[in-house]
C-alpha cells in the first residue's frame, strides 16, 4: 500500500494524542443527550476485553479543542480515559438531501481528527440512530466498536434491518453493484455510520484516490476505499434506520446515492477490473428486529411511470443504452401491469451502461439520473410484483438472485468500460 | 439636337467605362484575395485535421471532458469542428483583405461600413449560439422532469419551451442586426403571445382530457404508497 499523507489538521495541543477510540458524531447534541451518549459510549467500551481511552468528538464552532461547555457529570470523568473534544464543523447538514446522508460532509473531519489524535479506531455515528438509546443501546455500540478494536477488521459497516420494500435503491443498485465490482457482499455499502481502523481512516480523511489524486470535495465511500485496497471488512446487525420525512425527489436521491459510487468506479477501475466474483464477509450480531409486516404494493403506478418514460425518453436513452436494450425496454412497455417483469440481466446491464455514461459524460450528469428514474421505477414494479406474490423471504431471494446476475454480467461492464466505442449505438 | 444627344450618350458611356475601369482592379483584387484565402484556408484546415489526428485529439478531448458539453454542440468530432473554424476564419480574413483592396482601388469606402457591421454580426452569432444551446438544454431538462412528475404532456411541454426560447432568440438576433426592427417587434409580440395563448388553449381545451387524466392518476395514487415502498 502507498504511504498515506498525514492528516490535514495540525496536531492541536488541545487534542490528546495516542487515544484508542475516537467516536465522532456530526451534530452537537443537547447537554442531556450528550451526557447520555457519552455514558453509553463509555459503557460500550467497558464491555470490550481491555480498557480503552476514548475521545468523543462533536462539532464545534472554534475548530479542534475542548468544547466551550460540558455537562457537569462529564467534566468529573477521569480525563485520562475519556474526554470530549470538538472538531471543526465541516458544513451544515444538507436538508435537501437523503436524510441518512445529510451529515456526510462531517465524515471527513471526524476521520481527520482521528488521525490528529493518532487513534487506533475511528467510529462515525449516525445521529438519528446514535442519540436514540432504544435504537442504539450499549450492546449495539459495542458491537460496532469491537471488530475494529479487537477483531482486526479495518472496516465495520452496519447491516440495517429492513422490510422487503425498504431501501430499494440500495437493494437494486448499491448492494449488487458494490459486490460485483469489489467482491465483499456489504448489504448497506453507503452511509455515514461505520468503524474504521488506523489503516483506513487516513484515506477517508485525505480523499486520495489510488492514483494519488485528491478529491477532498467528494463524499467518501469507506466501503470502496477499504475493498479496493484489500482491507478486512465485516458487518454488524443493526435495527432498522428511522424513516424520516424525505423532501428530496427520487431523481435527486438517485444522484446522491449512486453518484458517489459511480465516481469511485472511475478512480478504482484498475482495482475492480481485476476482481472476479464476490464473497461473503463476517457478520456479527443477531438480526434483532423481525422484518416489519408489509402489505401488497400496487405496481400499476410504477408501470405507468415506466411506460411514460419509454414514450418520451427514448431519444435520451439512446445516447446511453445500446439498441438491443432499447428494444427490450420497448417490448416491456407494452406488457400489462400484471405480467410486467424486468429481467435481472437487463437491469444489471442498464445500471452498468449508466455508470459508463456517467464516466463518459455522454449526457449531463443531472440529466443522467433523471433519465434513469423511469427505468428504476420499472424495476421496482417488477420486483414488487414478485415480492407481493412470494413474501419477505422470497424478496430477499430476489435480491440475491439479482446480485448474482450483476456478478455474472460484470464481463459486459468490463468490455464496455475498456472499449466504449465498440458498443456505441 | 442630334449632336447634343450624341454628346450626352458619349459622356454617359465615358463615365460608365471610367467607373468600370476604376472598379475593375478592386473587383479583381477582391476575387483574387478570396480565391487565395480559400486555397490557404483549405491547406490550413487539412493541416489542422492531420495534426489533430496525429495527436489523437478526439480521444484526448474526451478525456478532457469534452463530452461533458457534447449535448450542447454539433454531432461532429472535435477535430472536424476545429478544422472548420480554421477554414472559415481564414476565408473571412481573406474577405476583409479583398474588401480593403477593393476600397483602396475604388475609394468608395465600403470597408468602413462592412467592418462596422461586422461587430454586430459577431454579437448576433454569439446570441444565436447561446440561444440554441439554452433551448436544447432547457428542452431536455423540462422533458425529463415532466416525465418524472408523471405529466402525460411532457413532450408537448418540452417542445413548447424549446420553441419559445428559439423564437425569443431569433427576435433578439434580428433586432440586434437592425433588420426590420418594427416588423420584428410587432411580429415577435404577436408570435410569442400567440404561442402562449395556443399553449394555454391547448392545455385548457384541446388537452383537457390529457391533463385531467394526469391529475386523476395522481389523485388515484394511494396516499400510503410512499409509506409502503421506501426507495431510500
Amino acid at each position: 500500500m502507498a504511504d498515506v499523507e498525514t492528516a490535514q489538521e495540525p496536531l492541536a495541543p488541545a487534542v490528546r494524542s495516542g487515544v484508542d477510540l475516537l467516536v465522532g458524531i456530526p451534530v452537537l447534541p443537547e447537554a442531556e443527550a450528550l451526557s447520555a451518549l457519552a455514558t453509553r459510549v463509555r459503557e460500550a467500551a467497558q464491555t470490550l476485553r481491555r480498557g480503552y481511552s476514548i475521545v468523543l468528538a462533536v462539532p464545534g464552532e472554534s475548530g479542534v479543542g475542548a468544547p466551550a461547555s460540558l455537562p457537569a457529570e462529564l467534566a468529573d470523568w477521569e480525563p485520562g480515559s475519556f474526554s470530549v473534544q470538538t472538531f471543526p464543523a465541516a458544513t451544515s447538514p444538507n436538508p435537501a438531501g437523503v436524510s441518512w446522508l445529510a451529515h456526510a460532509a462531517s465524515v471527513r473531519p471526524i476521520a481527520a481528527m482521528a488521525g490528529t489524535a493518532q487513534a487506533r479506531v475511528c467510529v462515525s455515528l449516525d445521529p438519528d440512530l446514535a442519540l436514540n438509546p432504544e435504537m442504539m443501546p450499549v450492546s449495539r455500540l459495542a458491537l460496532l466498536m469491537e471488530p475494529a478494536a479487537e477483531g482486526g477488521f479495518d472496516l465495520v459497516m452496519p447491516w440495517y434491518a429492513s422490510g422487503p420494500f425498504d431501501d430499494l435503491v440500495t437493494r437494486s443498485i448499491l448492494y449488487p453493484l458494490t459486490r460485483a465490482l469489489y467482491g465483499p457482499r456489504i448489504e448497506n455499502p453507503l452511509g455515514t455510520m461505520f468503524a474504521a481502523s488506523a489503516q483506513l481512516f487516513p484515506w477517508i480523511a485525505n480523499g486520495l484516490t489510488p492514483d494519488g489524486a485528491r478529491h477532498a470535495d467528494r463524499q467518501p465511500v469507506p466501503t470502496v476505499l477499504a475493498a479496493s485496497r484489500g482491507l478486512k471488512i465485516c458487518q454488524v446487525r443493526m435495527c432498522a434506520r428511522p424513516h424520516l420525512a424525505e423532501s428530496v425527489d427520487l431523481s435527486e436521491a438517485l444522484a446522491q446515492l449512486a453518484g458517489p459510487l459511480f465516481l469511485e468506479m472511475e478512480d478504482t477501475a484498475p482495482a475492480w477490473q481485476r476482481v472476479r466474483g464476490s464473497h461473503d464477509i463476517p457478520c456479527f450480531g443477531a438480526a434483532s428486529d423481525p422484518l416489519p409486516a408489509t402489505e401488497a404494493v400496487d405496481v400499476r403506478h410504477f408501470v405507468e411511470a415506466f411506460q411514460l418514460g419509454v414514450r418520451n425518453l427514448r431519444e435520451i436513452w439512446s445516447v446511453v443504452l445500446p439498441p438491443v436494450t432499447l428494444l427490450e425496454l420497448k417490448k416491456l412497455s407494452v406488457l400489462p401491469a400484471a405480467d410486467f417483469r424486468m429481467p435481472d440481466a437487463l437491469w444489471a446491464r442498464i445500471v452498468y451502461d449508466f455508470a459508463l455514461a456517467h464516466r463518459l459524460r455522454s449526457i449531463r450528469r443531472n440529466h443522467l439520473f433523471g433519465a434513469l428514474t423511469p427505468i428504476y421505477l420499472g424495476w421496482v414494479a417488477s420486483y414488487a410484483a414478485q415480492a407481493n406474490a412470494g413474501g419477505p423471504a422470497a424478496a430477499q431471494g430476489l435480491i440475491e438472485q439479482l446480485a448474482r446476475t450483476f456478478d455474472s454480467e460484470k464481463a459486459y461492464l468490463v468490455s464496455r468500460w475498456r472499449w466504449p466505442d465498440r458498443f456505441q449505438p | 439636337m442630334w449632336f447634343q444627344v450624341h454628346q450626352a450618350l458619349q459622356q454617359s458611356l465615358h463615365r460608365a467605362v471610367f467607373m468600370i475601369a476604376t472598379l475593375l482592379p478592386g473587383v479583381v483584387a477582391l476575387i483574387v484575395a478570396l480565391l487565395v484565402s480559400i486555397g490557404i484556408a483549405w491547406l490550413l484546415a487539412a493541416a489542422a485535421r492531420r495534426i489533430l489526428a496525429a495527436i489523437d485529439f478526439d480521444a484526448r478531448a474526451e478525456k478532457w471532458r469534452y463530452a461533458n458539453v457534447s449535448e450542447l454542440l454539433p454531432a461532429s468530432a472535435p477535430s472536424v469542428l476545429i478544422a472548420r473554424v480554421v477554414f472559415w476564419a481564414v476565408v473571412l480574413a481573406g474577405l476583409f483583405v479583398g474588401i480593403a483592396a477593393f476600397d483602396a482601388a475604388s475609394a468608395i469606402g465600403v470597408s468602413a461600413y462592412v467592418l462596422g457591421y461586422l461587430s454586430k454580426i459577431i454579437a448576433a452569432a454569439v446570441l444565436l449560439l447561446v440561444g440554441v444551446i439554452v433551448a436544447r438544454v432547457l428542452s431536455v431538462t423540462v422533458l425529463i422532469n415532466a416525465v418524472n412528475m408523471n405529466l402525460q404532456y411532457a413532450r408537448l411541454l418540452s417542445l413548447g419551451v424549446k420553441w419559445l426560447v428559439l423564437v425569443f432568440t431569433a427576435a433578439m438576433v434580428l433586432d440586434h442586426l437592425g433588420i426590420a426592427r418594427s416588423i420584428v417587434d410587432l411580429g415577435f409580440g404577436i408570435l410569442f403571445g400567440g404561442i402562449v395563448l395556443a399553449l394555454t388553449l391547448a392545455i385548457g381545451l384541446g388537452s383537457r382530457d390529457l391533463v385531467s387524466r394526469s391529475l386523476d392518476r395522481e389523485r388515484e395514487k394511494p396516499a400510503h404508497e410512499d409509506e409502503v415502498v421506501r426507495h431510500f
